[in-house]
């Protein structure tokens, strides 16, 4: 049976597509400052967490000097250790376990308040609800699946 | 000889030269250590903005200076700076020699080539 084998590699079912290489091979970039914000930047997500090493192409070393690099930044305030970045969550997901599981809340008794609340109204205009992580995706479309995102759709 | 970069982080709510004395203090403090500093390695930025709020300060005037020194004990000056009500923040870096030669810390001469040469 050819199929319960593993199937050998062949052109067909590998992973295609060009290596990427980093910006730091690119432009030979022999030390990465902590103090060079811009080029940093391009490793991080809007969120300003640390872009993984598949999709920035660094190398094992690279990627570990850009980590360090980014954490002295972010000590000395260069960097954001996060990026507040505000989204409308889908309605049901949110609180769920909260209201469930209770004694006797069988399906007899009243059905379980509206999982999540509705989308606050924006209190004194500081934190419209954006769909700035939407632009993140957008602009990353061939790496969907990436573990930012995996903790999200966990639940 | 080892290379290393400081960076002090004065309150941002002080006036621009009310940074020069708690700078000085530091500058002679490591002068104290025998590690002199030449002025063109104490580059000071204008006022920045945090990416964060820091002791309820959100911009601070930022110094990086280079400067070498050879086994030096740099904690008692590190304890100075923490002290001090003017530094919000401060970090040494060791730089690896080949980007303080880079910069030219070393002495501008081109002294070391020949004697990696040899």
């Amino acid at each position: 049976m050819p199929k319960s084998r593993p199937r050998p590699k062949t052109r067909e079912n590998t992973r295609r597509g060009k290596k990427k290489v980093s910006v730091l091979t690119h432009k030979r970039v022999e030390y990465i400052d902590y103090k060079d914000v811009d080029l940093l930047r391009r490793f991080m997500s809007d969120r300003g967490k640390v872009r993984a090493r598949r999709v920035t192409g660094n190398d094992a070393q690279q990627q570990r000097t850009v980590a360090r690099a980014i954490k002295n930044a972010r000590e000395m305030a260069l960097l954001p250790y996060a990026n507040r970045i505000t989204t409308q969550r889908g309605a049901g997901r949110s609180g769920g376990p909260r209201g469930e599981g209770g004694p006797g809340r069988r399906g007899d008794g009243p059905p379980p308040s509206p999982s999540s609340a509705p989308p606050p109204p924006p209190t004194g205009g500081a934190e419209e609800p954006e769909f700035a992580e939407e632009a993140e995706f957008a602009a990353e479309p061939a790496f969907a699946t990436e573990p930012e995102f995996a903790e999200e759709a966990e639940s | 000889m080892r290379a290393y970069e400081l960076m002090i982080i004065f309150r941002g709510d002080l006036a621009e030269d009310a940074v020069d004395e708690p700078l000085g203090r530091a500058l002679s403090g490591l002068a104290s250590l025998g590690v002199d500093v030449e002025a063109e390695h104490v580059n000071r930025w204008p006022k920045r903005r945090f990416a964060y709020e820091i002791d309820h300060l959100n911009e601070g005037y930022y110094v990086v200076i280079e400067f070498v020194a050879d086994g030096v004990d740099l904690s008692g000056f590190e304890r100075s700076l923490r002290l001090s009500d003017a530094v919000v923040r401060h970090k040494i870096l060791r730089l690896p020699d080949s980007e303080a030669t880079r910069r030219g810390l070393f002495g501008a001469a081109p002294d070391p080539v020949p004697a990696e040469a040899s």
